[in-house]
Formats: structure tokens, sequence, C-alpha cells
């Protein structure tokens, strides 16, 4: 139903990306179609799992999917960090080296700089090396030795966190983790998929040759899908209506941020390209708020969960959208 | 929502408030209080309205209950002890108030409340508007509409006034309409507007139009609840009573007729007796009817004069013989000389016993005659007579046979006997006429005749007879055409009584009660003139004051008459003893038995028709009146045999209108059957069909044919309408007047006498002679009706005493029921409606809409499946839900979503719409399907 065809290329793209993460991961297409969303609306995933549940498998993937169709620059597809305790800044960031032979100093760039970034046990590495790494995602662009470089204008990153195992880690406060898009809580994959990933072993590790994503056509489905897909002026209503609800529910101890709207607006365009549509429907709404929002929020004590939470104050405003984008005409 | 409920309950609250607040400021203004109650809602309303969503649906029982709690708070006002501590004035006034505030309060409420919600139903509330302007121009004296009597009459009993309530409303939910459409300039205000603007043509056409329907529905409704048990068992009588109930007297004639006579020969006899009497006349005046010396006798009879002495003098014919007698003097004087027939029965009738037995006087005795002369009969047949085919020679047959022995004369005898004298006269005379008219008849009279005053006086009126079988005068309709049978035209029931202030008998022993007057031709029948120089002797519009008649007749030759008429049912015009000049309305001092009560004076008058005689008929009219008044139906005949009849008088006579009235209506009644079950082809005369056909018919037609003869001979004629009371229903100073006393005459205007009453006495009645009256009741209702008093000083409130107005809760229940159940069909037939209307809307709607009805309608069927979508859910969820049963929903879903957003249509909407139909009939069982079909709600619980 994309009708442009800057729409189709979009839609092709989140195919062909689609067709490759399935042929690696099993039993997660909920997740991966997240993933692909996150990509394309230009933000990063916070995967909530324990080890060995596929998510660098997923990164790789990831990475495996896109061409990289700049191969001269120092940019590479895809990097994993492994996060611990005495991480330095300068780790990720990359550092500059004096080269004995050339009597200069250098910038080595840091695994930051790559398309795809797998920041993996976020949570155990020190305060100091989050926030470099939440300058990265917020800005793309790395400041060494008072000299700041753009990442790549693709720069896409999914950190895990282990939920259970929380000694000895810096958990992330709210406000850093308003720099995700989306915080997944991944569950152990169903018993079929699991089964057939076993048959598949050997394919996997091959990997797909299903055909990949070239870096720029991601780049410009991103813009394609920002200025193609319809966003109803009902929609930023409810948008808002949302998030003064959520401020002033009393279950909440604090509400959401605008940052979050801000980038809820092309998750929502995005997720229309993903169900075949060239708008922003009440369904879009109702179903990203909860894994938007969910993570942005801090419950008052005895408060239920933060998704039931935000589950409730979202029920009657997207009740009323859903009524109001019922009948056509002038609004 | 609690807020909600909160600031609704507030709203009678602060009505309350209002109300009492602005009576203890001390306005006595009356409106005051609903405005106050009507800006109270208006402002909580609009006020409560803007930011919480109120169904629409729960304002019609909210409006409900506050009119209930006005009523209620009415109600405690008059059962708590509130009155005694305030004083009655105090309470009253307070009552009233509380009222009036809760009412416009409730009412500026619900319209606000809709009108905030739906502009559409903006619509309503400019009818409101409307309706409370048109209200307080309506006004059952000098308003601008005519409003109906029983809308003034509840008014009255309620104590409660639509019109300050409305206006009071009406005026505060427009202005806060209007200042909202002022203060807001878009778009939205706009189309309310016009919305509003063309809600009002519509309304103002609907109200008309439900007005006509409904306003005899709501009289029915509330007619028949009388205020008394007498008046329950009139049911009928109420709204035009006098019609229903001479109307309704009609029908039980037939069966009392069988009872009355032998049931075998009565109807022959009936026919053979007209039929005889009527040949025999016929035959006669070839004869001697023609002659001038005839004529001559008989004009003189009629008159009263002695000439009358003549037998057959009056009628000139034999069977008139005894008809004339009636009407002339000479029968009179003598009740049964003429009583032979119908004047004897009568008054025997009332007083009760042989009611059967007068009837058959006449019958009887005609039969006799008849039998006589079998012969006769036979040769009736060469009779060019209309009537003879049917009455002469199939009676004659019969007659030979059974007539030609006894029976005939056995009947009349012994039922004469029982009768009194009358039957053996009648029957003397009787079967002279019928064997030898004149010889018989003519000595008869004679002696009769002897004392011609009395005679004429004492009226010995067959009218009676063809009087109490009180033909119907339907006020509106004078020739019913399809008159029912049945229904009360025996009705014996008492509709009002009449207590006279002065001893006064009329001259014919009848009291005639006029109570409208019928002059203006329409068609083939007279209706009541309704310009403002007809008839200006009548007393229309007489309401709570003292009102006279424009033009009191002459008071030569009458009487001032005073006296009280109290009714037990309702009654459209009030009614007096001819010629009423003035009424007066009286306390109510029974209001559980009386509807009105007033008192009359009239101008009665007391001179016999021989000493009326000599007068003119030239009229204080302007020509064009005049012309009203003698304008008859296109029919020659009736110049034709006014001419004849005119000529048949004495030349010194012929001017004489009284004597030609005297002359027609005698020829009228002569030969007539009084049967008040004939059946007339509609659209047609009725009163020719009657006249120059079989002579059956009852008191309207025997009035118009009068007329119309009298109207033919260049006189200025009418039909009385009202009640005919028979001296036999006076006790004391008490008249019982019943429903079968209902009654329509002819009146003949007299220069010196104005308006004077000339009945047509039947030869004889189908119908049974009336019961006596219930002596022990008349007397009860009498001294009833003396206790009410001149009220004080015409107040324009008229409470009966100081008591609080009494709520008749039975009309209250009954309109507040017949309300929740209209509203709760029109709910539901609504609701019902709105199914089809949605699911077939798609095929009419504009392009851009098909999605969205496609849709709509789809989803109105999953509701009625049970599968309507859950709050909080999107509609793509909610088709992915059902995706496994009704997959063609999702796609429909988007195609509607998308069209409403993007707004662009798309025709596969239709075939999608239909897929989805095949799904949910194959999802769904039939049987869910159809419960939900009945199911009104679940057009609610679509979202």
């Amino acid at each position: 139903m994309a009708t442009t065809p800057d729409l189709q290329l979009a839609a092709s793209v989140v195919a062909r990306l689609r067709a490759r993460l399935r042929a690696s991961v099993f039993g997660r297409d909920a997740v991966l179609d997240q993933v692909i969303l996150a990509l394309l609306a230009d933000g990063h995933v916070l995967l909530e799992d324990y080890p060995g549940s596929g998510k660098t498998t997923l990164a790789k993937a990831l990475g495996d999917s896109i061409i990289d169709d700049v191969p001269d620059d120092d940019i590479v597809a895809m990097r994993r960090i492994q996060f611990t305790p005495d991480l330095l800044p300068s780790d990720i960031t990359g550092t500059t080296i004096f080269d004995p032979d050339q009597q200069r100093f250098f910038f080595r760039t840091g695994p930051l700089f790559a398309h795809v970034v797998l920041a993996d046990e976020i949570n155990r590495t020190s305060p100091k090396v989050q926030s470099a790494l939440l300058e990265a995602m917020g800005e793309k662009q790395v400041t060494v030795d008072n000299h700041t470089r753009k990442l790549d204008e693709l720069f896409f990153v999914i950190a895990t966190q282990n939920p259970l195992d929380l000694a000895g880690t810096f958990p992330l406060p709210v406000a850093q983790l308003d720099r995700f898009l989306f915080k997944i809580r991944m569950v152990p994959i169903h018993r079929d998929d699991e089964r057939r990933l076993l048959d598949a072993l050997d394919a996997v590790r091959r990997g797909s040759d299903a055909p990949r994503v070239a870096r720029q056509e991601i780049l410009h489905a991103r813009q394609a899908i920002r200025t193609g897909v319809l966003l109803a002026p009902e929609i930023k209503d409810a948008m808002v209506d949302i998030a003064q609800a959520l401020r002033s529910s009393p279950l909440v101890a604090q509400g959401v941020s605008t940052r979050a709207l801000v980038l809820l607006v092309p998750a929502l365009q995005t997720r229309a390209v993903l169900q075949g549509r060239d708008h922003v429907t009440d369904d879009d709404l109702a179903e990203l708020c909860t894994t938007v929002f969910a993570h942005r929020i801090q419950t008052a004590p005895g408060a239920p969960e933060a998704e039931e939470v935000v589950r409730r104050c979202c029920k009657p405003v997207i009740d009323k959208l859903a009524r109001r984008l019922l009948r056509p005409g002038p609004r | 929502m609690r807020r909600v409920i909160g600031l609704v309950s507030l709203v009678p609250a602060a009505a309350w408030v209002a109300a009492l607040v602005w009576w203890i400021v001390g306005s006595t203004l009356w409106g005051g209080d609903a405005v106050v109650g009507a800006i109270a809602a208006g402002v909580a309303a609009t006020v409560a309205a803007r930011p919480l969503p109120v169904r629409p649906a729960l304002l019609p029982p909210l409006g409900l209950a506050v009119a209930l709690a006005g009523a209620i708070a009415t109600w405690i006002l008059t059962v708590t002890p509130l009155p005694a501590l305030l004083g009655p004035a105090f309470a009253l006034t307070l009552a009233q108030q509380v009222q009036a505030a809760t009412l416009a309060g409730g009412l500026t409420f619900a319209a606000r409340t809709l009108a905030q919600h739906h502009p559409a139903v903006r619509a309503a509330e400019a009818g409101l508007v409307a309706l409370a302007v048109a209200v307080p121009t309506a006004g059952h004296r000098h308003g601008a509409w005519t409003r109906p009597l029983w809308l003034t009459d509840r008014s009255w009993r309620l104590g409660l006034e639509a019109e300050p309530i409305l206006l009071g409303a009406g005026a505060i939910v427009g202005l806060v309409a209007l200042g909202w459409i002022a203060l807001d300039r878009s778009e939205r205000a706009r189309r309310a507007l016009l919305g509003a603007a063309a809600g009002l043509v519509t309304l103002a056409g609907a109200l008309v139009v439900l007005g006509l329907l409904l306003t005899p529905v709501i009289e029915a409704l509330t007619d028949d609840v009388p205020p008394s048990e007498e008046g329950e068992t009139d049911v009928p009588g109420d709204g035009p009573p006098e019609e229903e109930g001479a109307r309704g007297a009609g029908g039980g004639e037939d069966a009392a007729r069988g009872g009355g006579e032998g049931p075998d020969d009565a109807p022959d006899d009936g026919r053979a007796q007209g039929g005889g009497a009527d040949g025999v006349a016929e035959r006669e005046r070839p004869d001697r009817g023609a002659p001038a010396d005839a004529a001559r006798g008989a004009n003189p009879g009629p008159t009263g004069e002695p000439a009358g002495g003549d037998k057959r003098g009056p009628s000139g014919e034999p069977a008139g013989g005894d008809k004339q007698g009636p009407t002339g003097e000479p029968a009179g004087g003598d009740k049964r000389g003429p009583t032979g027939e119908p004047a004897g029965g009568d008054k025997q009738g009332p007083t009760g016993e042989p009611a059967g037995g007068d009837k058959q006087g006449p019958t009887g005795e005609p039969a006799g005659g008849a039998g006589g002369t079998a012969d006769d009969g036979a040769a009736d047949g060469r009779r060019e007579d209309p009537r003879a085919p049917d009455g002469g020679p199939l009676d004659a047959q019969p007659r030979d046979g059974a007539g030609g022995t006894q029976p005939p004369p056995d009947g009349a005898q012994p039922r004469g006997a029982g009768g009194t004298q009358p039957p053996p006269d009648g029957a003397e005379p009787r079967g002279g006429a019928g064997g030898t008219q004149p010889p018989p008849g003519g000595t008869q009279p004679p002696p009769n005749g002897a004392p011609p005053q009395g005679g004429s006086g004492g009226g010995g009126q067959p009218p009676p007879d063809a009087a109490p079988p009180d033909a119907p005068p339907p006020p509106r309709d004078p020739l019913d055409d399809l008159f029912p049978e049945g229904r009360g035209r025996t009705n014996p029931d008492p509709v009002a009584v009449m207590v006279l202030h002065n001893d006064h008998l009329p001259p014919d022993e009848v009291f005639y009660l006029r109570q409208e007057a019928l002059s203006r031709l329409q068609g083939f029948r007279l209706m009541p003139a309704d310009l403002q120089e007809i008839d200006l002797d009548l007393i229309r519009d007489a309401a709570d004051l003292h009102t006279a008649a424009a033009t009191p007749p002459p008071m030569d030759g009458r009487e001032e008459v005073e006296g009280t008429i109290a009714t037990l049912v309702e009654q459209a015009l009030l009614f007096g003893p001819d010629a009423p000049v003035w009424y007066e309305p009286r306390t109510n001092p029974d209001p559980d038995r009386f509807v009105r009560l007033w008192a009359f004076q009239s101008w009665a008058p007391i001179l016999p028709y021989a000493e009326r005689l000599g007068d003119t008929a030239g009229g204080p009219w302007s020509p064009a009146i005049r012309r009203l008044y003698t304008a008859a139906p296109d029919d020659p005949r009736y110049a034709e045999l006014a001419a004849r009849l005119v000529g048949e008088l004495r030349a010194s006579s012929q001017a004489d209108p009284l004597a030609v009235a005297l002359a027609v209506t005698q020829h009228v009644g002569d030969g007539m059957v009084y049967d008040s079950s004939v059946v007339f082809a509609p659209d047609t005369d009725q009163a020719a069909d009657f006249l120059f056909g079989e002579r059956r018919g009852y008191c309207v037609h025997a009035a118009h044919a009068a007329v119309w003869l009298l109207r033919a001979a260049g006189m200025p004629a009418r039909v009385g309408t009202g009640y005919a009371v028979d001296a036999t229903s006076q006790r004391g100073s008490n008249v019982m007047i019943r429903a079968l006393d209902a009654h329509a005459w002819p009146e003949v205007w007299l220069d010196g006498h104005g308006w004077t009453i000339v009945d047509v006495h039947a030869s004889s009645s189908n119908d049974p002679p009336p019961p006596p009256i219930d002596e022990v009741e008349l007397r009860e209702l009498g001294e009833r009706a003396r206790d009410s008093e001149v009220p004080d000083d015409q107040p324009a409130l008229q409470w009966p005493s100081f008591e609080l107005p009494r709520p008749n809760w039975r009309v209250i229940g009954r309109v507040l029921g017949a309300l929740a159940l209209l509203v709760l069909g029109g709910a539901l037939v609504g609701h019902w409606l709105l199914k089809p209307w949605r699911r077939a809307r798609m095929w009419w709607c504009r392009d851009e809409l098909v999605p969205y009805a496609a849709y709509v309608g789809a989803r109105d069927r999953l509701a009625e499946g049970g599968h309507a979508r859950r709050p909080g859910e999107s509609r793509d969820a909610h088709a992915r839900r059902l995706s496994a049963q009704v997959p063609s929903l999702q796609p429909l879903a988007t195609l509607a979503v998308r069209a409403a957003l993007c707004g662009e249509g798309a025709r596969e909407a239709t075939a999608l719409a239909r897929a989805v139909r095949q799904e949910i009939t194959r999802a769904v069982p039939w049987w869910r399907r159809l419960l939900g079909l009945l199911d009104p709600t679940s057009v609610h619980r679509v979202t």
C-alpha cells in the first residue's frame, strides 16, 4: 500500500532485512521487527536478556545485512563491545596514538566507528563509559582530545543488559534509558523454534545468502519514511494526550519526556511502513506506546509494572482516537 | 462522571433555591420563578456539559425525572402540614413557583445539554424556543390561536400554566444559544445555526401536524378520566359530549324497540303505519288538501286557533289530524288525543311504566288501521308515494294476513290500556284514520282541539316523543354520515342538572336548552356560522367571566328565568334554556362530581304559538347575512313542496312566518318514523333522502328538512342543537338533563320574538321511550349544585375555595406513562431503524464515505454477534483479534481508517463489507445473530 516509490524502496528494505534476520534468528520475529523499526527510525535498542539468547547473532546478522558502500573510510559494518568495569571511554571511542615513525599523533578509531554496534552488558561498565556511549548515541559523534569526530550516519546501537545478575553493576538511570528508543525484554523462544534452530545450525553459521541492503538504501528509506508517511493531527493529539495522562497519573512518579515523543514520531511512521501502510493509525500508537514509554517512566510506589501502567493510561486515549478516526471528512 | 452526577443533582436544588429567593424578594410576577429556574439550569447545563461526556440517551429519563420532581414537590406540599403552617395562599404560591421552576429548569437543562453535545440537536432546542414563543400567543379567549379547551381546563385544575414555564425555558435557552453562536465564529457554530434554523422550520411543521394528530388522542386520554363517577359512565360523552351522548343513545333503540313492542310485528307495524298514514295523507291531498277550505281548516289548526276544531283541519290530512293535534293545539290540549301516538307515549314513557305501551300505541294503531282496511293497504299500492313500494304493498300483505285479524287491534288495545288513556284514544283515531281516515280522525280532534290554547301550551306535543328520542345534535357534523348504531342513544346517564331559581314551565312543557345553532350552509348540511355577526344571540365563548349575549332576543312575550346548571361531563359549550342571555361561572362545590357550574339567565318564551302569529320575518340583517340564513341546497323539490305547503294555507296566513313554519314542521313530522338507526348514503342531501324518501330518520334529518323547506319558502331559519328536556324530568326546581335528551330542532326567525323554536314531532318512533329519571340522584345532585356560590370576584385564576390544587394523579400517571412509553417505544424503534440504516448506507452515500459506511455496517454486525471492539483496542487490533473468524475485517478496517485519515475512498470497501458479512454469517451462529439483531443496545455497544 505504500504508494510512493520512496516508500516502496523503504518497504523493500524492510523486507530484505527481515528475510536475512529471520534466516539467522529463530522465533523472535517480533523482536526482529522492532530492531528493524529502530534501525529505520534512527533509534537505538536496549535488549534485556540472559546470555546466550542470540543477541550477538542478531547484531551480527544485522551488520552482515548491510553493505558498506563507502569502504574507504574506517567505519566497518559491525562491532561488538563487551562492557566491563575497567573499561575506559577511550576504549570505545578511540584514542590518539603517537607514531614515532612519523613523529606525530594520529587518531585510532574505537569500536563505535561502525554501522551496527553491539554494546554487551552495558550496565557492567562505569558511568563514565556509559555516558561516552550515550553521547555517541545521542549526537552521532565522539569527542576525543577536544576533537569532535562524526560517527557514521547509520549508527545503530544494540545494547544489552542482564536483568537478573545485578551484582557489581551500574544500572542505567532513567535519564539515560531515555536515549534508547526501545527497551525490549526478550523471552525464551518457543520450543518449536528452538528445535528448528538445532536443525538449521549449519545454515545459520553459513549465514544467509538473501539479498543485502546497502547503507545508502537505509539512509534513503529513513528519509522517505520521515517525509512520506502521513501522521494525522489526531494521532499527534493522541500522543500528547498520552504523555499528559502519563504525567498526571497517580501511578507514575516521573512521566515521559518530550524527547520520547520526538523519538516516537519516526517510530510510528516506520511501524506504519512495516505494516504496509503509508499512514500512521491508532494501531501503531497503541502498539508502540508500551515499548517506547514503559522504560521511560518511573512508577510510583505500589503501582503495577510500568508496562501495565502505560497500557492503562493509553487505553482511554486510544479508545477516543479510534472513534475519532472512524468518521472521514473535515475535522 | 461523579462530577456530572453531582452537578446534575445540583440543578433542581438550585432551581428550588432560586424559586424561594425569588419568592422572598417578593415578586408576584408569575413567570419569574420559571425564569430563575431556567437560568440556573441553563448555566448549570452549559457548565456541566462542556467538559463531560454526557450521553444524550440519559436525557429523556433525566427530563422525566425532573418533571416528576416538580410534581412530587407539589404533592409534598399538599400532603405535608405546610399549608397549615404557612397559610394556604402562601403554600399555593410556593407550590406553583416550585413546580414552575423545576419544570422550566428541567426543560432548559435537557435542551442545553443535548445541544452542547450534538449541535444537530440544537433543532430540538430551537423547537423549544419556538414553542415558548408560540404557546403564550395561544389563549382560550383572545389568543392568536385557539387553545384547546382541555388544556385550559387542565391548567385550571392542576393549577399549573404551561406558558410561563415554556416562556422561561425557551427564553433562556434561546439567549444562551444565541450567545454561544455570537461568541463562537467557527464553522461549527455556523453549521449549528443553520441546523437550528432548519430544525426550527421542520419542528414547527411537525408540531402543527402532531398537534392535529395528537389533540384527539390527548383529548380522549384526558377526557375519559372524568372527575366523578357519574362522569365515568358516560365516557363517550366528553369531548363534544352531547354529540357522543346523543349519538350513543341511538344504538339501543332497536333492541329496546323490539322489547317494547311485540317483537314480531314491531318492525312491520312501524313501517306499515308510516306507509298507511302517508298513503292516506297523500290520497287526501288531492281530495281536500288542495282545496282552500281544507287547507284553511288546517292552518288554523296548527296555528292553534279554534278553527283547528276541525280535526283534519290542521293537517289537512287525516293522519295529520292527529299529528297536528299535537303540534297545533288541540292535540296538545288533551294528552291522549294526540297521544294516540307519540305524545301520549312519551308522557307516559317517562313515568316509566308502559314504555312499550305507548310505543305500541302508535305502532299498534296504524296496524289496526291498516288491518282494518286491508283493502286500503292493498289499495295503497297504487300510490306513487316512494314509500309505498316497501311500506304499502309489502306491509299490506302481512297486514292482511295478520292485521286483517285481531293482532293489530289487540296490540293496540292492551298496550294502550297499559299506557293509560291515550292508547284507546289513539287506537281509535288511528283505527279510524286507517279505515276511514277523515271521519274518525276528524271526530277526535274536535274535542281535543276544543281548548286550543291549552293544547298549544301543553303541546301534548309528540315532541317529547320525537324529542326524547334525543336526536343527536352533533355540534360539528349535523348530518352524520355514518350514524353509529347503538352507543347510548338511550343512554339515560345524567349529563347535567339544572336548578331553576324561578318557577317556570315552558309553554310546551319541554325545556329547550340551546347550546349551538347551525346556520351556515356547507354542502348538504348546516354548520355553525363562524362569522362575527352571525347568530349573535348565542354565547359561545363563555369562560371565566360573566358573559352576555351580544344581541338578546326581544323581551316581548318572554319572562326572565334564572338558574344554575352543573355538568357532570365536560361540555364544549355552555347551554341554557331558550334563550340564554348571560352566563356566569359558579364555584364548584363538589369537584369530584361536577365538571363545571354556571348560572344563567334566560328570557324564555311564555306565549303559545297562537299568540305569536302574525309576525314578520324581515330580520335586522344585511342582505348577505339574510342570504346566509336562507341558503338551502339546490334541490327544486324543496321549493316545490314549500310552495305547495304555503299554498295550502289560508291566504291570510300565507305571509305569516310562524304559520308557515308550523305547517312545514307538521308536514315533516307527519308520517315520520323516528328512527335513530337510519343510515343514509354519505355525501348526499340526507335531509332530502329522508323527506322525499321513506321518512325514517331522526331529529337531525327532520330539523334539516324543515329548515330547507323554510328557507326554500324564503324564511330565515336555522337548526338549533342542545338538549330538549321534557318537563317530566323536572322535580321541584331540579331538572335532570340526560344524554338521551340531546336534540336538534328547527328555528325560525320572527321579528317580534327572535329565534323561535318550532320542533318537528314524528308521527311515531322506533326508539324506546326513555326510562324514568332517578329521583334520588336528581335530588342529591340538585342539592349539591345549589351549594355553588358566586366566585369571589372573577379572579383570573379560579381556585375553588382556598384549597391547594388537587393534582389528578391518574391523569398525571397516564400522561407520564404514555410519555414514558412513547419515549421508550420511540427509542426502541429508533434503535432498530438505525441498524438497517447503518448497514445499507454504503450503497448510496458519497464515495469518500463508502469505506466508512461499509466498516460501520460490519462493525454493527460484529457487535450483534458479540464481537464488539473492546475499550482501548485499536481498530486494527480489533480486526486482528477476529482475523481467524472474519479475515476480511482487517483490510476493511485498514481501508476505513485510511479513508478517514487520508480522505481517500475506495470502492473495494463494499466488496470487503460483503465478505465480512459472509464471514460473520459463518462465524456467528444464526440464533446469536438474531438475538443481536433484536437487541437494541448493541447499537451502543459498537465503539
